[in-house]
């Protein structure tokens, strides 16, 4: 595999019209983008889309690069192409920049929106409403007189490929790999983790998922516990972490991880640090120690 | 004659006189009109000016006249008092909100809604009543909300009938024979205020298995997602740790957004269907309670009036949930209560003011307009504010921003503030129809729709045993008795700087500063009284700081807050206790239940509008 600091990206942004009559699924290319250690790194593609507007279509040709987890990273265009507008208007420095700010948002609210709402309606506000063509709620995040080029890119950049992207990355899942992306230290690549491995990985990975345990808080932990299976916590090793750790997890993620423990034999020092965490108030976490330590 | 013999003939003849000039009159009420036509019933401001009463909302239309009949005991001459008021006296020398009425078909000269500006008693003159049924009108002359509480009808010209808060309720309970001793019924649960806490707490007991009273003082339930305000629902539902809360909501709750919307936005029919469909829920629908009897620091019974009769009815229950937004049954049982900003010093809120004070964050008259396919004409408006084209709005929809009343008493001075609403909305739009330089782009635009019921934010919190404070949910300090998850941002609200000087200080535009936080499990303690022992609360009534107001006054919260007191009212019944009891000794029943919800889980989720920007951890 390449070395991703070595890549030259030649992406090309062609506005040609009149090249479709239709909408048309994108022609694309995958190629797997390795580190220094060779690693999977990132992934690339080049891709042809048509974009259509009213009954004229132009194609556009473009280079995209996501990250394992499928998070839109970049986009490049060809050297000597760059994109236009409408009556091939060449984009500002402000237009390339507000389309990279809209492609690297995932949760923009040009998402919500079919292709055909994107122009539409009469109720005006100044809150809301529309001014002019485009509707105002995505009016100032696409490129004026780029609205259905910046749609397509976006669908591009954070739907199309999201899920092949991470079925790859699922299926290239390997201690190494794993490894390295725990030392992402990313909280979403710690969830993409948990939430793709089989039941059996976390035995096979359990020392990487203890250390995005002790790296996290929040919700993490408590979703991380219950994601685990049963047996884990078995392991006195197991055990003991947490036993080192309890006192620090709020009430929710310390619930989830006694109900773990249901009929597992304790090492003493998780008992004992159960034992501390006694208290008067008949709470689900008090009913679950008192059973545990009966 | 000695004179044991003539006081006794004394005291005969004053009490006859005394009851003829009782019997010599007719109180009617304009709430109870047979026929309301196009006149709304407004209880907005009942607990203040002393009863519900009509108005004519027809947005610069004359509404359609609303009529009744009346048994009268005599015929003869009577002079008629009509309690009314000229609600832009604040503001103009001329009333906006003009009526006449009609009395077997002779329509008195006087023409009223034009003189104090107060509620009071205005003589309308002399009629003379041929008959014992008499047909009475009401004749809206302007569209601009005239409004009339009562018409007293009386042989004795100097029987000025009462206006204080206090002799008026007598009197109309004499006046109209209103029964003293009302029907009294017996609940496990009785919730108090239909908008979606209320609801959904309703909702939740029915669900498992109590006998609830819901008690709504409109005719639809919603509160601020109703048809009536025009609210989108907010913040997120099915959080961490308890990802079940909120499959109510998604249950019964819109699945379009959008504030001032048209009417089928906000699907008000979903919402009593959920209810009617619950056999275990009585609904109280035009019902406002505005008493309670207390024994000690228990709330024994809850008493309601029926908006249109005047009649009460008596609830009684050993768990009642204050789910009004004004607090107003805890605040009539005595529970302490906040109202305004607390100072800094308080909680130790970076947020919070220096110095405390009474800004309240405002209420919301929004209103739209609708493109015809020909011009349509709107009142040049002689009682409008003063505006020019830099200090109007070019604008077709008013949202959430068109906000009045902050500072102002949000309860005591309600009718002002709503008031307030209705008067810049109609003066801006007479203004951009009729005088604005660019006045034909909104020639064929027609004032579609204007809230008449405020959409409020804000009043008093009751205080619990747990205060909720910026802190808390800034510093993620979650505590073991979290329940439904707060999401929106702290979202306050403050008056518009430049709109505030335009207009004298009395700003109607509003603007909002965020203050992003992670969900966060609102703690139980915050959910019922300090003081009152069983009292509940759910929605913006709850007890938190101000600045924690910013966050837990979005209405999916406050929904899956009601689907948790209503849990905790069955927990409180099975085990005989009541909230504290619970939260001392029977919290892990409230936990497993919140596990699991009440709502139908298998729905999709189809409400993924106005959620906000919370700070999330990415899941997947």
């Amino acid at each position: 595999m390449k070395n991703l600091s070595y890549l030259l990206f030649t992406i090309v942004f062609l506005w040609a019209s009149n090249t479709a009559s239709k909408e048309e699924e994108p022609f694309f290319e995958f190629e797997i983008i390795a580190d220094e250690d060779g690693l999977p790194n990132a992934y690339q593609a080049f891709i042809k889309s048509p974009v259509c507007e009213k009954d004229k279509c132009y194609e556009i040709e473009i280079i995209m690069q996501w990250d394992l987890i499928g998070r839109f990273q970049e986009y490049d265009t060809l050297t000597g192409q760059g994109l236009t507008k409408l009556d091939h208007i060449p984009f500002t420095d402000e237009d390339y920049f507000r389309l990279e700010r809209l492609l690297k948002d995932p949760h923009s609210p040009i998402g919500d929106y079919k292709k055909e709402e994107l122009i539409l309606d009469t109720r005006k506000s100044d809150i809301d409403g529309f001014t002019g063509a485009t509707i105002r709620a995505i009016n100032d995040i696409v490129v004026g007189g780029g609205v259905y080029s910046c749609y397509t890119l976006w669908q591009l950049a954070n739907q199309k490929f999201t899920d092949s992207i991470t079925k790859m990355t699922i299926d290239l899942f390997d201690k190494k790999l794993i490894n390295k992306m725990v030392n992402q230290q990313d909280l979403a690549v710690n969830y993409f983790i948990i939430n793709n491995l089989k039941p059996n990985d976390f035995l096979t990975y359990r020392d990487e998922i203890l250390q995005m345990i002790a790296s996290n808080k929040g919700y993490f932990v408590k979703k991380a516990i219950e994601k685990m299976p049963k047996e884990i916590f078995r392991d006195s090793i197991t055990q003991e972490y947490f036993a080192k750790r309890l006192n620090s997890y709020n009430y929710f993620t310390q619930v989830a991880f006694l109900k773990q423990l249901n009929a597992i034999r304790l090492t003493s020092s998780l008992k004992k640090t159960l034992l501390g965490q006694k208290e008067e108030r008949n709470t689900l976490r008090s009913n679950l120690i008192k059973n545990l330590i009966q | 004659m000695d004179f044991k013999y003539r006081l006794t003939l004394f005291l005969l003849i004053i009490s006859l006189l005394t009851l003829w000039g009782q019997t010599k009159s007719v109180l009617v009420e304009a709430e109870s009109f047979n026929d309301k036509g196009g006149w709304f019933i407004d209880q907005q401001s009942m607990d203040i000016m002393g009863s519900p009463y009509l108005i004519a909302h027809g947005m610069g239309t004359p509404v359609k006249e609303a009529n009744t009949t009346v048994q009268f005991p005599a015929k003869g001459n009577y002079y008629v008092y009509v309690r009314t008021r000229n609600w832009t006296a604040p503001w103009s020398d001329i009333a906006a909100g003009k009526f006449r009425i009609k009395i077997e078909g002779q329509t008195l000269s006087k023409t009223f809604g034009q003189d104090e500006k107060d509620w009071h008693w205005s003589l309308g003159g002399k009629v003379k009543i041929k008959t014992n049924q008499v047909e009475i009108s009401l004749l809206d002359l302007t569209g601009f909300n005239g409004r009339v509480d009562a018409i007293y009808f009386t042989k004795n010209k100097n029987d000025l009938p009462p206006n204080q808060l206090e002799t008026l309720d007598e009197f109309r309970i004499k006046k109209l024979g209103l029964n003293q001793n009302p029907k009294s019924s017996k609940f496990d649960f009785v919730v108090i205020g239909g908008g979606m806490a209320g609801t959904c707490a309703a909702l939740s007991a029915a669900r498992l298995g109590l006998k609830v009273a819901l008690i709504q003082n409109r005719p639809i339930l919603g509160g601020n997602n109703s048809s009536e305000v025009r609210v989108h629902l907010g913040a997120r539902i099915n959080l961490e740790p308890y990802p079940a809360l909120g499959n109510l909501v998604n249950e019964i709750g819109p699945q379009r957004g959008g504030n001032a919307q048209p009417k089928a936005y906000y699907e008000d029919q979903k919402k009593l269907d959920a209810v009617l469909n619950e056999s275990n829920i009585s609904l109280f629908l035009n019902h406002h309670a505005n008493e309670v009897v207390m024994q000690g620091n228990t709330i024994q019974k809850v008493l309601a009036e029926n908006l249109e009769t005047g009649e009460k009815l008596i609830f009684e229950a050993p768990i009642f949930a204050d789910c009004t937004g004004d607090g107003t049954i805890g605040y009539l049982a005595g529970a302490e209560y906040l109202m305004g900003r607390e100072s800094k010093s308080v909680f130790n809120e970076p947020t919070a003011p220096e110095v405390a004070d009474n800004l309240t964050m405002g209420i919301s008259v929004q209103w739209f307009s609708e493109k015809t396919s020909q011009a349509v004409a709107f009142p040049d408006i002689e009682w409008a504010l003063p505006l020019d084209d830099e200090k109007s709005y070019t604008i077709t929809r008013g949202d959430w921003n068109w906000e009045t009343g902050m500072g102002k008493d949000m309860i005591r001075e309600a009718e002002f503030i709503r008031d307030y609403g209705l008067l810049v909305v109609f003066s801006n739009w007479s203004y951009v129809k009729n005088h604005h330089a660019e006045k034909e782009k909104f020639a064929n635009e027609k004032l579609q729709w204007v809230a008449y019921i405020g959409g409020k934010r804000e009043s008093r919190r009751l205080v619990g045993d747990y205060i909720l404070t910026e802190n808390d949910l800034t510093q993620q300090n979650f505590l073991p008795d979290g329940t439904a998850p707060t999401s929106w941002s702290i979202d306050l609200h403050y008056p518009d700087l430049k709109n505030q000087k335009d207009f004298k200080g009395e700003a109607f535009r509003s603007y909002a500063v965020f203050l992003p936080i992670y969900p966060y499990p609102i703690p139980f303690r915050c959910l019922y009284s300090k003081n009152i022992d069983n009292l509940m609360m759910a929605g913006r009534d709850i007890s938190v700081s101000h600045v924690a107001l910013g966050t837990i006054r979005l209405m999916r919260t406050g929904g899956m807050m009601g689907e948790v007191i209503g849990m905790a009212a069955a927990v409180c019944k099975s085990k005989n206790t009541n909230p504290r009891g619970l939260y001392q000794n029977h919290f892990s029943l409230l936990e497993e239940l919140m596990s699991k919800g009440v709502g139908n889980p298998n729905l999709p989720k189809i409400q993924n509008y106005n959620l906000g920007k919370t700070l999330m951890e990415t899941t997947d």
